[in-house]
Order: structure tokens, then C-alpha cells, then sequence
């Protein structure tokens, strides 16, 4: 999995690529985790080129949606194909996720 | 086709990928779409991850037992720990309104969601998957 993390005005975008599961989440929720710790509130997760989210990706998703919440922020994942929309949509998550179909309507939906 | 393999692997994370993608490398002859080996392997991966973090701890010592047999286009998978096993008739639904932000509790099911069929021993130490192939044809 590749990370990267840039600053659009005020809302942070963090791009990921490969596959969210439980050896590579780890190191996505240290990153945001540490990011939201230094203020960001808007963040952006695309997911436009995953290709695979395990049970423990989606933890460390719902986990980083509480964490910028709780700092009265908002996450938003913007991009998501639709094989994962599904399976994300299987347990819920899409009651609790805000998708957007590009990374622009994602930015400016804060 | 008829296909019955039986692989002993060492509980450690690093090894789930790997023995997942031997049992999809055996589906290739159905060409199912990537959908569809993505939906088979998610149930692999998360039956072989609880094992070894539930059943066995994560000890390298204790194997899991993976057996798994393609027959008239049905797939079955025997996964086994050595743990105590678990008590899977009263896992917590993760749709319910009020289990929708908890961290854990979905990998169980996904699985009973994406297989055709799903039952344990007693014991709740073995997971038997049963996917049909060449479903939805």
C-alpha cells in the first residue's frame, strides 16, 4: 500500500493505493491519526486505486472517522470503486461514511 | 474437476496472503470475475486471520489447518486453530444501528454474508465455507 498525503487549502487528501487490510493499516492509521493530531479537521481519504479492504481496513477507516470527529472535523472518502462501495455497504459502513465520486466534490463538501 | 488439498501453515499474519492465494490459484479454471475471487478471498483471509490471532494467538508453533476441495463445482473450506474456539451462535450483528462505529465484528460476517453456506464444529475451532462456482451461470 502507498500513502500520499497533501494539503488543498485546508483539507488534508491522503491517496491510497494497493490494499487496506490488516498488515497495511497500521501504518495508514498512524499517518492520519498523526496528521488529525496536528489540526487537520477536512480530511479526504480517495480510494480510487484500492483494490482490496479487509475487516481490519474498515476498523481503521471507522476508527479515523471518530478520531477527526471527535476533534470536530469530517472525513469523506472520495473515489471509491464500486466492488468496495459494495462490500462496504454489506456491514453498514455506508450509513456512516460520506462517498463522493470525485476528489474535488469531496473537497468542497466540508 | 475434482481437487482435494490439505496445507498445514505456522500462525503468523505474514502467511495468510500467501496461503489464500494458493486456494484462489486452484479456482482459475472456473474464470470467475475478479468479483468473485475478491468476495472468496476476503472469506479466507478473514477465517485464516481469526484463527490465528483468536484460535492460536499468533503462536508460530500452533498450525492452522486449511483443507479445501473443489467437487461438481462446489468449493469447500475446512479452516481449524488449536484454540478453545468461540462462541460463534451469539456474535454481535454489526449492522445494528448501535454496532455500526465498534472496531471489531465484522470479519465473521462478511463471511456468513459472501458464502453460500457457513457452520463451525461445536467446538467453535473449525470454520467450513461452502461456495458454489458456478453460480448466478
Amino acid at each position: 500500500m502507498d500513502i500520499s498525503i497533501e494539503h488543498k487549502g485546508e483539507v488534508l487528501v491522503c491517496k491510497i493505493s494497493g490494499e487496506i487490510t490488516f498488515s497495511t493499516s497500521p501504518d495508514l492509521r498512524k499517518q492520519l491519526i498523526e496528521a488529525i493530531d496536528k489540526g487537520a479537521k477536512k480530511v479526504v481519504v480517495n480510494l480510487k486505486d484500492v483494490g482490496y479492504v479487509d475487516s481490519s481496513g474498515m476498523a481503521t477507516l471507522v476508527e479515523l472517522l471518530q478520531k477527526v470527529k471527535s476533534a470536530d472535523g469530517d472525513l469523506k472518502l472520495a473515489e471509491t470503486p464500486e466492488k468496495i462501495i459494495e462490500i462496504l455497504d454489506m456491514v453498514r459502513l455506508k450509513d456512516i461514511f460520506d462517498f463522493e465520486d470525485t476528489e474535488e466534490k469531496a473537497i468542497t463538501s466540508f | 474437476m475434482k481437487l482435494s488439498e490439505a496445507m498445514k501453515i505456522p500462525s503468523e499474519l505474514k502467511n495468510v496472503k500467501g496461503a489464500s492465494a494458493q486456494i484462489l490459484e486452484s479456482l482459475l479454471p472456473f474464470n470467475l470475475s475478479s468479483y468473485d475471487l475478491l468476495d472468496i478471498r476476503l472469506c479466507l483471509e478473514e477465517a485464516l486471520i481469526n484463527a490465528m490471532k483468536y484460535g492460536n494467538k499468533l503462536q508460530p508453533d500452533l498450525p492452522v489447518e486449511i483443507t479445501y476441495n473443489i467437487d461438481n463445482d462446489i468449493l469447500k473450506v475446512t479452516i481449524s486453530d488449536q484454540g478453545q474456539g468461540f462462541d460463534y451462535k451469539n456474535l454481535p450483528d454489526p449492522t445494528l444501528e448501535e454496532n455500526l462505529q465498534e472496531l471489531k465484528g465484522r470479519g465473521v460476517y462478511l463471511i456468513r454474508r459472501l458464502m453460500d453456506e457457513v457452520f463451525y464444529n461445536d467446538a467453535g475451532n473449525q470454520i467450513n465455507m461452502i461456495k458454489n462456482l458456478k453460480e448466478g451461470d
